[in-house]
């Protein structure tokens, strides 16, 4: 998890992203920046993030983009 | 054009219930899919062969890419040997993907654009086209590519299961009322509902009818009437003054809305006349806060499309990411969302149409959404300094406002008859001219009933904006009172309607797509 602050400190140097769990629901993760998010951990953890994986519910806190990376990590 | 496809889809409309009725619920959407294929033949003649092409080699596909998946278990498996396999999966299955691509994309490409660049290209090198071809283009040829196309990336993907049922997925790819202008329908939102075969419900068929009527005010009482206004501007601009020449670029935003979402009504009132939910395309767009926004609310399913099969595949490639790593990561980032917004961009352009003032409408927006890119975190801190907040709504009521002059602009590039027309349009804000000159382009009782339609539009959207939501409540009202509203819209459209001897027929223009 320590990887993802990391990532996200890069990202969304503004936010408090530690404590947030509507980060793609309040705008601070936009299309703009998640390409970039998705890119970073893809090449992080070596594992595939795809389109479909792109829901608000896996990306709107550090836990669930953990969960996420596990799950994908897990396949 | 004519009224052949309002006909066809009124025949389709009024006789497949009768059928569908009849038939035992199990096979119910082979009653669908047979009269989707009249509706078709009757438009499109041989045309629906390239429907049949599509159909098959999407089946195909869908089959083959699942096969591959069953043919490389890897429950079990040690996990670098499962990535292995995985990756050796997914190679095989990107050639499928790829094939189908080419081939499917290769028959729009060439139905639809050929002429176009055949024609640009010789005309590049001084000489006269030759080469043209002629064939009659398949009935909602650009709709129903896309529409194949985002199941079988699906497939790829593993978001569902291949369709084993060839014929569940013909009719898919051909469901008739959804084929003229949309909307574009997802696999997995669409089949459960085409196949259930659900029985006729007098509910369903009240709520269908008013949908239709609902499109019909639309088109006949707004659309063809703001078409005299904004076809008389078009068509003289060079003698019009530039509010004038404004004003005809928001009559034609007027006609194109009117009858591109009353098409839709039209669509998604024949759907649910079989309990078929088609998907929504329009959420009030001239309310949106940018062009961004703007293009989330207009032709939502085209937008979602490119979001979905052509803006994240870019913006997330390896490929991209692996050029941009040594960038400094403001510009890595910036670089890889811009090139992926260039891409969707020039796609939508071009899927408007072939011709060069549609991939500069593309660009247009593009290009606007780029400088929105660049200034928003600075317009944010400039209101944090000015203590404003970004909901104060006098700043939401000026974004809306500067969002419709843009769009306005936009619509004006996509209407113009080319790209120097639109510029001289331009020109003439700058330039003295006539003004009233154009109410003698339109007699008195169309303006007036092309005012009175128009608030009546209005009015339904500040209903649906204060949430007073009137299809629950025409639904809740008795049959006699649903019936009494429903003749009385259709005697009204009839009687008042502009079509016939004295009106140009509508030209559905999103239907040449």
């Amino acid at each position: 998890m320590e990887k993802i602050y990391e990532i996200l400190a890069k990202i969304i140097p503004n936010a408090d992203f530690k404590n947030a769990t509507d980060l793609v629901d309040s705008k601070i993760l936009t299309s703009l920046n998640i390409a970039k998010l998705v890119a970073m951990l893809n090449k992080e953890f070596d594992i595939e993030i795809t389109p479909l994986h792109l829901l608000p519910e896996n990306f709107n806190s550090v836990e669930s983009i953990w969960a996420l990376v596990q799950e994908l990590d897990e396949e | 054009m004519s009224y052949q496809i309002l006909m066809v889809l009124g025949l389709f409309a009024l006789f497949t219930p009768f059928a569908y009725m009849v038939t035992p619920s199990k096979y119910r959407y082979i009653t669908l899919l047979a009269a989707s294929l009249v509706a078709m033949v009757s438009m499109s003649g041989w045309g629906v062969l390239f429907l049949f092409a599509t159909a098959l080699t999407t089946y195909l596909a869908g089959r083959l890419l699942d096969k591959i998946t069953q043919n490389h278990p890897t429950k079990g498996l040690e996990k670098p040997e499962r990535k292995r396999i995985k990756a050796l999966v997914k190679r095989k299955k990107k050639w499928v993907v790829f094939a189908y691509v080419v081939l499917n994309l290769g028959i729009l490409l060439v139905l639809k654009y050929f002429n176009f660049f055949a024609s640009s290209v010789t005309k590049l090198f001084g000489g006269e086209p030759s080469l043209l071809i002629k064939v009659a283009m398949p009935l909602g040829l650009s709709y129903y590519t896309l529409q194949a196309l985002s199941y079988v990336v699906d497939v790829f993907r593993g978001k569902y299961k291949a369709e084993r049922n060839f014929l569940k997925l013909f009719l898919f790819v051909a469901f008739f009322p959804q084929l003229h202008e949309g909307p574009f329908g997802r696999y997995d939102a669409l089949m459960p509902q085409l196949e259930s075969g659900q029985r006729l419900r007098a509910a369903n068929a009240y709520n269908g009818v008013a949908w239709i009527l609902w499109g019909l005010f639309k088109i006949f009482m707004i659309a063809n009437r703001a078409a005299i206004l904004s076809d008389a501007v078009f068509g003289e601009y060079e003698k019009y003054g530039g509010f004038t020449v404004l004003f005809g670029g928001a009559m034609f935003t007027l006609q194109l809305y009117a009858e591109f979402s009353g098409y839709i009504d039209l669509a998604r009132g024949v759907g649910k006349i079989f309990g078929i939910d088609l998907a929504q395309n329009f959420d009030m767009p001239f309310l949106a806060q940018n062009v961004a926004d703007f293009w989330r609310r207009w032709h939502i399913s085209l937008g979602a499309f490119f979001r979905e099969y052509v803006f994240y595949p870019i913006s997330t490639s390896k490929v991209l990411a692996k050029a941009t790593e040594k960038m400094p990561f403001e510009a890595a980032n910036f670089l890889t969302v811009t090139l992926s917004l260039f891409v969707v961009w020039f796609l939508t352009g071009l899927w408007h149409g072939a011709s060069e003032k549609y991939i500069y409408y593309g660009l247009y927006y593009f290009v606007l959404i780029v400088i929105f890119n660049l200034l928003s975190p600075l317009v944010e801190k400039g209101l944090q300094k000015a203590k404003i907040a970004p909901e104060n709504k006098v700043l939401a009521g000026l974004r809306i406002f500067k969002t419709l002059i843009l769009v306005l602009i936009g619509m004006m590039l996509f209407r113009a008859e080319n790209v120097p027309a639109f510029f001289s349009m331009m020109g003439s804000l700058f330039r003295a001219g006539e003004h009233f000159s154009l109410l003698k382009a339109i007699e008195l009782p169309d303006l007036i009933m092309l005012i009175l339609s128009t608030l009546v539009m209005l009015a339904g959207a500040i209903l649906k904006l204060c949430h007073v939501e009137m299809e629950e409540r025409y639904n809740a009202l008795s049959p006699y009172k649903r019936y009494a509203i429903c003749f009385t819209v259709f005697i009204f459209v009839t009687i008042f309607g502009a079509y016939g001897l004295d009106y140009l027929p509508p030209d559905p223009i999103y239907g040449g797509f």
